[in-house]
């Protein structure tokens, strides 16, 4: 009985304050943030990293989902007969759920676990220290470029993700099963709302922050050699994707 | 007697249960080389820290040039760093640049030069410690030995005060130590500064130090010149400088 009580307070207790540390590192970077200087290369660079070069992976799965959604939607719909509404159902979809929510797991997958991977092994080499040392302070250097780069690229992706989800569904639905094209598009217009994709868009910034934020936290507190390392970029990883289901079902809930 | 840069004055430190700096006492005298020697995991890097100002003592005093670093707030403490330099134990150079920007990398984020300018500088210093034409590598290419003296570059490129060398020595063939030893000393002479070694490596101990300071348990227990501290009758130091398995000092198993 001791022994369930102390394993379930240690889960608590680690829970508190991983999201305190996490909290508390948000609000640092927010303070170092509007410090001056501002280096704009650093957030460019890191805008680079983080979205160009996730560009690829993003289209290439947001082309699929959209094409299997397309495909499933239509197999469901077919039984009873509202083949015409495939469309939008495909594009409300994308844009409301699949193409934030995909966007910021690849991305996670690319991009924060890169964090995790970059900031810890400066951590364990002392390249952090090095930085203090040398009045630099790594939070301003390290975590705030990654931070603002990762909110204003992740939602460029998810629109890139969306379009690209979009012609997918289009390519199966019409080309492939021969739903009437002029009814596929008219239906997608008709009923997706331009709020429908702000929404998405607004809930694909908060993920870039959350990915970025906890991809850092990892890394900045590892401890413990190439193992700590590695341990920091599979719990970043891990933390990041189950935060970002969770937020999106609070946001999508209370928000719209 | 030499005016002294540092006064660590009776600090404590604490991590977890283990008491690291127990009421730890020491001078360093300015514009000479101190080293101080203890064995591995004594808290030599520990101590390093808090003279930098990494880690705050638990109690006690640190004061650089008359102010008491750890009563200052970090302002201060940011001004206090930039007149100090440290070289890390395996030179801790960003692996994201290449020599030049790694050695420039202080005077890139604190003055106003022009990149031409900084690169002459940076060109200065490497010169100085014999890395010249090695600019452009990046740290994964080059030795350790050559790690360390870009470390040392990148030190001393901002003109400090202060200079801290953690281990400068450790992992490099006996002609390396050598060469970094040369430089230590030859650095310390051209730019007049302070330099606090940590090192558990004897012979290069006496061939730089101007005063050597042991750590054991948490405290100096002995301190002088390198002469001095030859004839000073502790078991604990004699062990230590003679490399002895037998003596006060328990090897681990």
């Amino acid at each position: 009985m001791k022994k369930v009580v102390e394993v379930f307070g240690k889960s608590i207790i680690d829970f508190v304050s991983a999201a305190g540390g996490l909290f508390n590192l948000l609000l640092k970077t927010a303070r170092w943030g509007i410090t001056p200087p501002f280096k704009f290369e650093r957030i460019f660079y890191q805008m680079e990293f983080i979205g160009v070069r996730s560009l690829f992976v993003v289209i290439l799965v947001s082309t699929f989902t959209g094409m299997v959604l397309a495909l499933q939607t239509y197999t469901g719909f077919r039984r009873f007969g509202a083949e015409s509404m495939m469309g939008a159902v495909v594009a409300l979809s994308l844009c409301r759920e699949l193409g934030p929510v995909l966007t910021s797991i690849m991305v996670t997958a690319r991009a924060g676990s890169a964090m995790a991977a970059e900031i810890g092994t400066m951590r364990v080499t002392e390249q952090i220290d090095a930085l203090f040392v040398m009045a630099v302070n790594p939070i301003k250097y390290l975590v705030v470029p990654r931070v603002i780069a990762s909110v204003l690229v992740v939602p460029v992706l998810t629109i890139i993700s969306d379009y690209t989800g979009i012609v997918g569904g289009y390519m199966v639905g019409v080309k492939l099963l021969n739903v009437n094209e002029g009814v596929y598009i008219n239906r997608t217009i008709e009923i997706l709302e331009l709020s429908d994709i702000y929404n998405g868009l607004l809930k694909s910034a908060v993920f870039g922050l959350l990915l970025s934020i906890i991809g850092c936290y990892k890394g900045y507190y590892t401890q413990g050699g190439a193992r700590g390392v590695g341990k920091s970029t599979t719990e970043a990883v891990v933390l990041a994707c189950v935060v970002i289901f969770i937020a999106d079902y609070v946001l999508t809930a209370f928000l719209f | 007697m030499f005016e002294n840069i540092i006064e660590i004055k009776e600090i404590y430190k604490k991590f977890g249960s283990q008491q690291v700096l127990n009421g730890l006492s020491l001078n360093i005298p300015k514009g000479l080389i101190t080293v101080i020697i203890g064995r591995s995991g004594g808290g030599k890097s520990v101590l390093l820290k808090h003279i930098i100002g990494l880690l705050k003592p638990d109690a006690g005093q640190i004061i650089f040039d008359g102010v008491d670093m750890v009563a200052a707030d970090d302002k201060t403490l940011e001004g206090i760093r930039k007149r100090f330099g440290m070289l890390f134990q395996e030179g801790a150079l960003f692996d994201s640049l290449n020599l030049e920007d790694n050695i420039g990398f202080p005077l890139f984020e604190h003055t106003k030069l022009s990149d031409k300018e900084i690169y002459e500088r940076v060109k200065e210093v490497m010169a100085m410690v014999g890395l010249s034409g090695a600019e452009k590598k990046f740290p994964s290419e080059i030795s350790g030995g050559m790690r360390k003296r870009a470390g040392l570059a990148r030190a001393i490129i901002s003109n400090p005060e202060v200079i801290l060398f953690d281990e400068p020595t450790s992992g490099l063939d006996p002609i390396m130590s050598a060469t970094i030893d040369n430089l230590i000393v030859d650095v310390q002479r051209r730019l007049n500064v302070t330099c606090i070694v940590i090192s558990h490596d004897i012979k290069s101990t006496f061939r730089i130090a101007h005063k050597i300071a042991m750590l054991y348990e948490g405290k100096i227990i002995a301190e002088g010149t390198p002469e001095g501290m030859q004839n000073i009758d502790n078991a604990y130091l004699k062990q230590f400088i003679g490399g002895l398995t037998e003596g006060p000092m328990a090897v681990e198993k």
